[in-house]
């Protein structure tokens, strides 16, 4: 995936704009520049809060931080730590570089385990199928019990493919 | 049952061509932010070591004259007395380029504080970032081979073996049950990595396969050693 298609890595990008662009603005200056410049829907609510409401930026950016979750309430939340605004928004990009690094990590260790998992749910149907083909092998030795009546295939194949879809996409295998 | 191979051997040749022209095109793009990137950071570096962004930016037109076109069109705005952060402001609102426009951005605002450093740290952030993306992008798709490689190709072939070759009896159910399994391997692309468009490619190139194994192939094959047990 390009750099920029990446939610997180258009968050980072954001976050050094604001960085440098709160050394020589304000921070009510910085969301109205961003407001418009801005792919980030959050700014333009900020922008009209503050300049069509006449809220005071704490309370603009504390209402918003009601509204916000994740990563955009971090930034709301740097934002509005004056001074130390630069130092939160450094903070923040360190730990979502981290966390990008800590879930590929995981995904990479837990990837082969589940392609196992998967494999051996494609892989009980055919042995379903096994028994159902020697039906005439096992009724001829007297041992019925193992021969698979038709219900019990499509009973088989069907949670097998739930299951198989339910692990294929889990939340473990998302990309960091 | 009509035979329908023609049509599938044509599908499976047609999203081959459309899949190699999305990865090409993918590629460029991450060439191009890549450019985009050390172009930025080059900027920072000489602008810090020069103390003027339009030295900067006149080294950077000489060293790399052939990529860097917005910037001489900068560079030109700049000598027609264009302040040099509204010049890079412009070029950011004209620009098709987002990652292009953000930089851009970045660097009028570092013009305004005269921060070559502030510059330099932020675009450096940003390639740290672009690295560990590639990393990611490089291990995901590796993964994402893998497990399509497995369940595209391996387990049908598995099937494959089983019903011509050993003779198992395979029925509807079984093969909606196969065909499942290579769809969603190759919807997994666009769930878990967000790349939908290589997902929808791959849908028919799967299943064309899928038909041409199953529904040409197997019926011609079939009449193996359990069957012939049994």
């Amino acid at each position: 995936m390009p750099f920029y298609e990446d939610s997180g890595n258009r968050l980072i990008v954001l976050i050094e704009q604001l960085k440098l662009s709160i050394l020589s603005r304000s921070v009510e200056e910085t969301i109205k520049y961003f407001a418009s410049k801005s792919g980030f829907p959050f700014l333009n609510q900020l922008d009209y809060k503050i300049t069509s409401q006449g809220k005071k930026l704490s309370d603009a950016l504390q209402e918003q931080s009601g509204v916000e979750s994740g990563r955009i309430k971090k930034v709301l939340e740097a934002l509005g730590a004056g001074n130390f605004a630069s130092q939160k928004l450094d903070e923040l990009r360190d730990g979502i570089l981290k966390e990008k690094k800590e879930n590929f990590a995981w995904v990479s260790a837990s990837i082969v385990t589940k392609i196992g998992w998967l494999a051996f749910f494609a892989i009980i149907p055919m042995a379903i199928y096994f028994l159902s083909t020697m039906a005439g092998i096992f009724q001829s030795i007297g041992m019925s019990e193992l021969v698979v009546s038709e219900s019990i295939k499509v009973i088989v194949i069907l949670v097998c493919a739930i299951l198989f879809i339910v692990l294929l996409f889990s939340k473990r295998l998302k990309n960091g | 049952m009509a035979d329908y191979s023609a049509i599938a051997i044509y599908a499976l040749l047609a999203s081959i061509a459309v899949y190699a022209a999305i990865l090409m095109r993918k590629n460029s793009a991450a060439a191009r932010e890549n450019l985009i990137l050390s172009q930025a950071e080059k900027i920072a570096e000489y602008f810090s070591s020069t103390g003027s962004i339009q030295k900067a930016l006149q080294q950077l037109v000489q060293e790399q004259p052939s990529s860097t076109l917005a910037y001489s069109k900068i560079l030109q705005k700049i000598g027609s007395n264009v302040e040099a952060s509204l010049a890079f402001e412009q070029a950011a609102a004209e620009s098709q380029n987002k990652l292009f426009a953000e930089t851009c951005i970045m660097i009028a605002s570092a013009i305004k504080k005269n921060d070559a450093n502030a510059l330099f740290q932020s675009v450096q952030k940003l390639k740290d970032a672009a690295n560990l993306s590639k990393v990611i992008g490089a291990g995901s798709e590796m993964g994402s081979f893998i497990l399509q490689f497995v369940f595209a190709i391996i387990i049908p072939l598995i099937y494959f073996f089983m019903i011509t070759t050993l003779g198992f009896q395979s029925d509807v159910y079984l093969e909606g049950f196969l065909g499942a399994i290579v769809v969603f391997s190759a919807l997994f692309q666009g769930v878990v990595f967000r790349q939908w468009v290589q997902a929808m490619v791959k849908i028919p190139m799967v299943l064309s396969v899928f038909y041409l194994l199953f529904f040409v192939l197997a019926p011609k094959f079939i009449g193996g050693i359990l069957g012939s047990i049994v």
